[in-house]
C-alpha cells in the first residue's frame, strides 16, 4: 500500500483506491481460484494484507470480515461478476 | 385475498413505497422510515449517508456496482437490521454520497421470503413468496 494513512471510506478519492487496490490483489492471487470453487459466492478482501472472507451472501462475507479482522479495510467482490449488485441510477 | 400477509403504500410522487424499521443492530433505537420499491435495484437497501451516519450503520466496505447506462461505480456500504412485518433480518446498506432516498431492492424481498404484487387497482401487497403460484392459480380461474 503507498499511502500513508489508512483509507477513508468517506472519502470518494478513497474509495476509488480501495477498490483498485482490491481488485488488483484478487485478479493477481485469487481470481482464477475462486471462480472455480467459489462461483456466485461473495468475498471480502482486506487490503492491509490480502487476506480474505468468502461466503454464500454479502452479509455472511462482511460480518465474518468483521469478525476476524476488525480494523479491516475492506472490498467486496461477488465471485465471477463486475460488480456485487445492478441500480439503475445513483442519486 | 387471505394470503396477503402485508401492504405498501404510494407516495405523493406516485412511488410504491414499504413502511420499515431501520436500526443498526440494537446500537442505537433505530427509526420507522418509507422506503421506494425499485425493481431495478439488485441488493437489500439503499440510505441516504446523513441517515445512516444518524443511526450508527457505518461504512465498512466498499463495492462496485453495475448502473443501467452500463458504468460502475465504487460505494460504501454496511449492515442493518430491518425490522418488517414482525420479522428482522440483517441485510446490506449502500450508502450512496448524495443519495436522497430509501430504496428497497429485490434482495430485501428475497430476504423476508416475499413476493410484490402491484397495481393501481389493488396497491402494493405483498404474499409469500411460497404461495404465489397458488395466488396466481386462484387469480387465473377467476372471471374477468
Amino acid at each position: 500500500m503507498t499511502q500513508a494513512h489508512s483509507p477513508s471510506l468517506h472519502s470518494a478519492a478513497d474509495l476509488r483506491f480501495i477498490a483498485d487496490t482490491a481488485e488488483a490483489i484478487y485478479d493477481d492471487r485469487y481470481r482464477e481460484e475462486y471462480e472455480r470453487v467459489y462461483p456466485a459466492q461473495f468475498v471480502v478482501l482486506d487490503i492491509r494484507d490480502g487476506s480474505t472472507y468468502v461466503g454464500p451472501s454479502s452479509v455472511d462475507a462482511l460480518q465474518l470480515a468483521k469478525d476476524r479482522a476488525p480494523e479491516g479495510v475492506f472490498h467486496m467482490i461477488r465471485i465471477g461478476f463486475s460488480s456485487v449488485c445492478r441500480m439503475t441510477h445513483v442519486d | 385475498m387471505t394470503e396477503v400477509v402485508g401492504r405498501g403504500h404510494y407516495d405523493q410522487q406516485g412511488n410504491a413505497c414499504l413502511t420499515l424499521h431501520l436500526s443498526a443492530g440494537g446500537v442505537t433505537q433505530g427509526r420507522t422510515v418509507d422506503a421506494i420499491i425499485d425493481t431495478g435495484f439488485t441488493e437489500f437497501l439503499q440510505v441516504p449517508r446523513e441517515l445512516a451516519s444518524s443511526l450508527r450503520i457505518e461504512p465498512q466496505t466498499t463495492l462496485s456496482v453495475a448502473l443501467g447506462d452500463g458504468s460502475n461505480v465504487v460505494l460504501p456500504a454496511g449492515i442493518a437490521d430491518v425490522t418488517f412485518l414482525d420479522a428482522t433480518r440483517s441485510g446490506l446498506v449502500l450508502m450512496p454520497p448524495r443519495a436522497a432516498s430509501i430504496l428497497v431492492g429485490m434482495k430485501f424481498l428475497e430476504t423476508f421470503g416475499l413476493a410484490l404484487l402491484i397495481s393501481r387497482s389493488l396497491g402494493v401487497t405483498l404474499v409469500p413468496e411460497g404461495l404465489l403460484s397458488d395466488v396466481f392459480e386462484r387469480m387465473s380461474g377467476q372471471p374477468e
